[in-house]
């Protein structure tokens, strides 16, 4: 005894709805792994370089001879390590651009090294990171790469300086500065996954003048 | 009939459908499963950003402590008294870095040698997290000598796991900052002149002789300052000739003295502010209270019961006489009502007239007797006047007195620039 063509038909047709149903499960289910996985691919990407930023950023202005804005003698009694206005390199967002230093070797100078010269730009859909060891500027200088300019591509990088100004007796003056950081990154394969990252880093050193 | 092997496995049905499913059920599982181990690190990875910077906040946060208790024991940082940071028999104490105990050098950068001093294991500071506990040590440079009235001293604060059961927690983080501070005295800007009114000056009328002894030091290489006033219209400036004892190291002294109706180089109106008030203590007059209520003020009525050296807060007037304060141990008396001064007194210290609190400030009424002298300074929120009765008035800047007088109260301020996680490069 066999199958009539009937139940031939039906059981194949059947079969063919659950097959369809089985292969839609699993396709959805490969898609949204890899969707899941560019996702995080792209997050930890972002974030690894926004947490980079901060902390760095936050270091702006130390200066191993602090003591002597008070007690040095007038020719040595200024910071030489500063926190530049955001710039760009040409052509690219404005504001893509953050030139800083801080006294990593704590002697009180600024030495040309990059240790002590910092900066982050965005140019060519990538973050970079100033290496040159001697004065570098949003356009010139040596920069390398930060972000994998394969697998992703940063569409937007900006950063807002927001100063505070906290009266003292005139003329002195206390400036409290943040900056604000907004990244933003999309995966080279598929531009549709996209994520910003915004962070506000509140500079530790104060600045105080008194003119 | 359908005969059923049990034993062939070709021969079942469906078996086929089993071997596609058990195949796309592990190639699901591995990719389930590498989709996992990503999101695990991508976990560990913020949860470790996240640990740090709980470490860094409680690190602040013990710093910020640090600084509250340095303005807890400011009289006792340069103390060489029982008790004091200074002296040899109290424990914990200043003493000379060396070896490589926080917040002394290591062996590959000494940032912190003997040029400094370390106070360790800072006691009796309150945790602010159940998960870390942070560790606060002090270091200042030693400049051959002990720290002085208003050191600059570095906060070293190191979060680290808090330890339960004698076990620290594996996966918490750990953050290390240092913050450079400076002290301050509640008078934050040293009186630079012994006599300083908002109004005028008046020394040493007919044939009382008054004297001031100029701030030798004013602008070296200028000339040294005796006085500054804010009158600069209305009425003149009254210094008498003959008001300013010349002495050898002030040659301009006999050429450039003021008379009465010229201000020399020994008396100036230049630059005179607007609130003598806030320029001395930093607080706009109107804030007085501020200044007032400080911790470090004693408040009192009259000058009769003054304690021991430090600044008095005198609501009404203020008579003093004999001998109040030493060259060591100057007095600062800011007062409301008149400032009298008896017969053969002498006083150490900063005297500030002010008519800051409204209600009763006279402000600048003396009464200054004969034989009177004052080693430090005499301010006014009005009028000085030394003429009154006054035979033998000196009033003589000392440099030392005002240094100790200006450095009493207040507390440590952040210096900007100071700040940094790293203890080492």
């Amino acid at each position: 005894m066999g199958f009539s063509l009937v139940e031939l038909l039906v059981s194949i047709t059947v079969g063919l709805v659950i097959m369809a149903g089985v292969t839609n499960i699993y396709v959805n289910t490969i898609r949204s792994n890899s969707d899941t996985l560019k996702m995080t691919r792209l997050n930890q990407e972002l974030r690894s370089v926004m947490a980079f930023m901060t902390r760095d950023i936050r270091r702006a202005g130390y200066w191993g001879k602090a003591k002597d804005s008070v007690t040095g003698p007038a020719s040595s009694n200024s910071n030489p390590f500063t926190l530049s206005a955001p710039s760009e390199f040409a052509g690219q967002l404005s504001n893509s651009c953050l030139m800083y230093t801080y006294d990593y070797n704590q002697n009180g100078t600024l030495d040309n090294d990059n240790d002590e010269r910092h900066g982050f730009r965005l140019k060519a859909n990538a973050v970079q990171v100033v290496t040159s060891n001697s004065s570098a500027t949003c356009n010139t200088g040596t920069w390398e790469n930060i972000t994998d300019d394969d697998g992703i591509q940063i569409t937007n990088l900006t950063f807002t300086a927001v100063d505070t100004s906290v009266g003292i007796t005139t003329p002195s003056v206390l400036t409290v500065r943040n900056i604000t950081i907004k990244l933003t990154g999309q995966l080279t394969t598929d531009t549709t996954v996209q994520r910003t990252l915004s962070d506000t880093v509140r500079i530790a050193n104060d600045v105080y003048s008194s003119n | 009939m359908l005969t059923v092997h049990h034993s062939s496995l070709k021969a079942q049905l469906g078996a086929a459908t089993l071997v596609v499913a058990l195949v796309l059920l592990l190639a699901i599982t591995l990719m389930a499963f590498s989709g996992v181990k990503v999101g695990v690190n991508e976990q560990r990875i913020s949860a470790n950003e996240v640990r740090y910077r709980e470490a860094l906040e409680v690190a602040q946060a013990g710093m910020e402590h640090g600084i509250a208790y340095l303005r807890a024991n400011k009289s006792i940082i340069a103390s060489n008294a029982a008790g004091g940071w200074n002296a040899a028999a109290s424990s914990p104490r200043w003493t000379a870095c060396a070896g490589n105990d926080l917040p002394c050098g290591t062996s590959t950068s000494a940032s912190y040698d003997s040029a400094y001093l370390a106070y360790r294991n800072v006691p009796n500071t309150a945790q602010v997290s159940s998960a870390y506990t942070y560790t606060l040590h002090f270091a200042t440079p030693a400049s051959g000598a002990a720290p002085v009235a208003n050191p600059t001293i570095t906060i070293i604060s190191t979060a680290s796991p808090a330890t339960s059961g004698g076990v620290a927690d594996p996966l918490a983080g750990s953050a290390q900052l240092k913050q450079t501070v400076k002290g301050y005295g509640l008078i934050t800007h040293r009186p630079n002149r012994p006599l300083i009114a908002a109004t005028t000056i008046k020394i040493g009328q007919g044939n009382h002789g008054g004297q001031v002894w100029p701030n030798l030091n004013f602008a070296p290489g200028v000339s040294p300052q005796s006085a500054w006033a804010g009158q600069t219209t209305g009425t003149p400036i009254n210094i008498a000739v003959g008001a300013v004892t010349c002495n050898d190291s002030y040659p301009n002294c006999s050429s450039t003295i003021s008379t009465s109706s010229t201000s020399g180089l020994d008396l100036s109106t230049a630059n005179f502010p607007p609130d003598l008030f806030q320029y001395t203590f930093g607080v706009n007059a109107s804030n007085y209270h501020i200044i007032k209520n400080d911790r470090s003020v004693t408040r009192l009525t009259t000058c009769g019961s003054l304690g021991s050296a430090g600044i008095y807060w005198i609501t009404g007037d203020c008579e003093i006489s004999g001998t109040v304060g030493s060259f060591s141990n100057p007095y600062v008396l800011i007062i409301e009502g008149t400032f009298d001064m008896e017969d053969d007194t002498t006083f150490y210290g900063i005297v500030f007239l002010t008519k800051a609190d409204g209600a009763n400030g006279s402000g600048g009424n003396t009464d200054l007797k004969e034989d009177i002298t004052i080693y430090g300074a005499l301010l006014s929120d009005s009028s000085v006047q030394l003429e009154a009765d006054g035979q033998e008035i000196s009033v003589i800047y000392h440099q030392n007195v005002i240094d100790i007088a200006s450095s009493y109260g207040g507390g440590f301020a952040k210096l900007p620039g100071g700040w940094f996680d790293q203890l080492k490069p």
